[in-house]
């Protein structure tokens, strides 16, 4: 599929939002289904502006609007799902391909399994963890 | 119109072992399942993409949704300010003081297709709690069991290491015994709790008594590598997911066991139904609705809302009641049957638990195989139950999903409630769910006649039929055991160094939830319901003898955890198991009887004689 200039926005916005860059949100191979379920739940209108007016760095979006579609589509990487109303989820591979997963260095539970024993060991296929400080409550 | 020797209510665990054995001394047997018999609901998904599919993955999601057979759902009870701090909705209505958190499944396979596959086999001095103070006493013990725990081993595949089981909970295993399957590898998190726990020692402030711990691993129906040495040498074949043998079938971590196993390495009814023989025949979708019985008391057969509509019926020599906890009492309450002592219906219980759940300072290595594989055992036995409630400690290996659910929580926390984006997202996410873990510190509950099932006197099912009304609550040896558990884990948490998350809000999230001495408690059922047909050795007091046969209705029994007099705190289905293939031994004996030339010295009555004979003191 060739890359459109409204798809090669939603993925810049995308790496914006989750923290993982291009290259991993393309290997997820849900890019183009989220673009088009934002487009379609956002309405066009709000969708124009999450893809132009988000400010560089998302948490400076004082317009409650804007706020909201960007929470709406990074909750959409990290879990699959639409946070609604109502919640749905796009799809079994979009569950797997949660970056919430990705985030832990885990893959989602019933999707790709470790193998016999696995659970022995410490995670991290996916990033170098190292001593992992902690975030707070 | 066809007879059977057997009619078996109920394809779960206990009415497909059932089966399962008298199909196997080539009886007649007909299996009567209220569910439908493929458990995903039809033809198109498998149970994986059912589960996969659906939103909110609760353990009913690879279930197809029943209409005449509902079950429990698990968004039924809901926390609420004020007394009680509950609201029910669905099958299972309630009136008690505090919820009966538990639910269970109606489809073939029953709650087995949901369980965790944990198969701890209970201690000895649980079959008499009566010497500790509380409780009933069973009309069996572990010596009279220990065969059947054997064969339950057996059937369902159990993966265990004999030698710890003997050495650190004292379990009396015959000399040179081997579990089928060699012990689960422990898991990351039992091996960090190990080398930071094991030898040190905390307080029990309800016992006034010092626990030291050890990190001990509990036995799983659950396929991994076979022990050569089982049964003489000749060794255990797994088996794979229709109960054929399968040599290479492993857990593989699908970190999923409820509600799916993928891999099917997790036992499950469906694989002894797989090795029914050509005698058994399931009838799905066929809710059983009254037992019948003749003149004399004697069951005769069952009345059934076929799937077709009609009302059919069944008749055969014994009928074995099969349909959990809950609706065996139900069933017999509709029937107006076994309710001479007056104790049908009551004595429910449950493992009432206490979650305790925080980060490690390390990572904890959640979400990569079974919900828990290794625990602390020190709690379970002794005279410190005569204080408080014992319990068994399951080390929670899925993150905080049993106490938050899923992680989709966890990044609405950062996401919606912390403003986090990007990098900070990333990593904040990353590194909570990687140490997170989770304390389950299950609780014996002791057989109380006012914790009960009754028929509601106005709300019906879809079929008409009345449904289950539960009365329950936590006595004060529940909650005392609750206590110690909460001083033990404040210290557990200390020693780890761990950053505690316990927090029993928001009220929707925690319907089973008190105060007691002035801390907040909440707990969720483990599912695992007891007590509601007890078993003992007298009919005036109890409702099956100890072979699960109704005192008062020749021909008829109710098996599963409804029969247990005290729930001790192992996970109960194994025990449930060794009952099950116990009475179907006893189902055999009466038909064979049955079919032995008729003695003239011998009126057919006599039966009755030895079926209701208590076998307490009989020599071992």
């Amino acid at each position: 599929m060739p890359l459109t200039d409204e798809s090669q926005r939603f993925t810049s916005l995308s790496a914006r939002l989750t923290g993982f860059d291009g290259a991993e949100l393309d290997a997820t191979g849900m890019a183009e289904a989220y673009r088009a379920v934002a487009a379609e739940q956002l309405g066009a209108r709000r969708y124009a502006r999450l893809l132009r007016e988000l400010p560089e760095e998302p948490d400076d979006a004082g317009d409650p609007e804007l706020r909201s579609a960007a929470e709406a589509v990074t909750h959409l990487w990290y879990t699959g799902s639409w946070p609604g109303p109502p919640p749905f989820l796009v799809s079994p591979r979009a569950y797997a391909e949660g970056l919430v997963w990705k985030a832990a260095g885990l893959r989602a539970p019933a999707t790709e399994p470790g193998g016999y024993g696995s659970w022995a060991e410490a995670p991290g296929r996916h990033e170098g963890l190292g001593t992992i400080e902690g975030s707070g409550p | 119109m066809t007879r059977y020797d057997v009619i078996v209510v109920g394809a779960g665990v206990a009415g497909s072992l059932v089966a399962h054995r008298l199909g196997r001394y080539g009886r007649r047997v007909l299996v009567l399942e209220a569910g439908a018999a493929d458990p995903g609901g039809g033809s198109a998904r498998d149970p994986l993409t059912t589960y996969l599919a659906a939103s909110g993955m609760v353990p009913g999601s690879p279930l197809g949704p029943r209409t005449e057979a509902p079950s429990p759902g698990v968004t039924d009870l809901v926390g609420a300010d004020g007394t009680p701090g509950y609201r029910t909705a669905g099958h299972l209505p309630q009136d008690g003081p505090l919820p009966y958190a538990s639910g269970y499944v109606r489809a073939n396979g029953g709650t087995g297709n949901v369980w965790t596959g944990l198969a701890p086999r209970m201690l000895p001095e649980d079959f008499d709690t009566e010497a500790f103070g509380y409780g009933r006493r069973w009309p069996l013990g572990y010596a009279d069991l220990e065969p059947d725990y054997r064969a339950a081993e057996e059937e369902l595949g159990v993966a265990g290491d004999a030698d710890e089981q003997r050495e650190q909970l004292g379990l009396p295993l015959p000399d040179g015994y081997v579990f089928p399957m060699r012990p689960l590898p422990a898991a990351r998190l039992d091996r960090v709790l190990a080398a930071r726990l094991d030898g040190r020692r905390v307080r029990d402030p309800v016992a006034r008594r010092e626990v030291e711990l050890r990190v001990v691993g509990t036995p799983h129906a659950r396929n991994g590598v076979p022990d050569p040495r089982y049964d003489a040498g000749r060794g255990y074949v797994p088996r794979g997911r229709h109960g054929r043998p399968d040599p290479e079938s492993r857990c593989v971590g699908s970190a999923s066991c409820i509600p799916h196993c993928p891999s099917y390495a997790k036992y499950t009814p469906l694989k002894t139904q797989g090795r029914w023989s050509d005698g058994v025949t399931l009838r799905d979708r066929s809710v059983v609705s009254r037992v019948l019985v003749d003149g004399g008391g004697r069951a005769t057969g069952v009345e059934y809302h076929a799937a077709d509509g009609r009302v059919s019926v069944a008749h055969a020599d014994v009928v074995v009641l099969a349909a959990h906890a809950v609706e065996n009492a139900r069933l017999l309450l509709l029937s107006g049957l076994a309710e001479r002592s007056g104790q049908l219906g009551r004595n429910l219980m449950d493992h009432p638990v206490l979650l305790t759940w925080g980060l490690l300072p390390e990572d904890a290595g959640p979400y990569r195989g079974p919900g828990s594989v290794s625990g602390f055992e020190g709690f379970r036995a002794g005279p410190a139950r005569r204080l408080r409630a014992p319990f068994r400690v399951e080390f929670g290996t899925w993150g905080w999903v049993w106490a938050k659910g899923p992680v989709d929580t966890d990044v609405r926390h950062f996401l919606h409630g912390r403003g986090l984006f990007g990098a900070d997202l990333r990593k904040a996410v990353g590194d909570r769910i990687r140490r997170q873990f989770t304390l389950q510190f299950e609780m014996e509950q002791s057989a109380d006649p006012a914790n009960r099932v009754t028929l509601h006197p106005s709300e019906r099912d879809p079929l008409g039929l009345p449904r289950p009304l539960v009365t329950y609550d936590l006595d004060a040896h529940v909650k005392a055991g609750m206590a110690a558990a909460g001083a033990v884990s404040d210290q557990l948490f200390e020693l780890l160094g761990a950053e505690e998350h316990t927090d029993y809000t928001p009220a929707a999230a925690w319907p089973g939830r008190f105060e007691h001495d002035g801390r907040v408690y909440g707990y969720r059922g483990a599912g695992h319901a007891a007590g509601t047909h007890v078993m003992g050795d007298s009919p005036a007091t109890s409702v099956v003898d100890s072979w699960q046969a109704c005192w008062d209705h020749p021909g008829l029994y109710a098996v599963g955890c409804g029969s247990m007099p005290s729930v001790a705190t192992s996970n109960p289905t194994l025990t449930m198991a060794a009952l099950a293939l116990r009475s179907a031994e006893r189902v055999e004996a009466d038909l064979a009887s049955r079919d032995r030339p008729v003695s003239l010295a011998t009126p057919p009555t006599s039966r009755t004689d030895s079926e209701t004979s208590p076998i307490r003191g009989v020599p071992e």
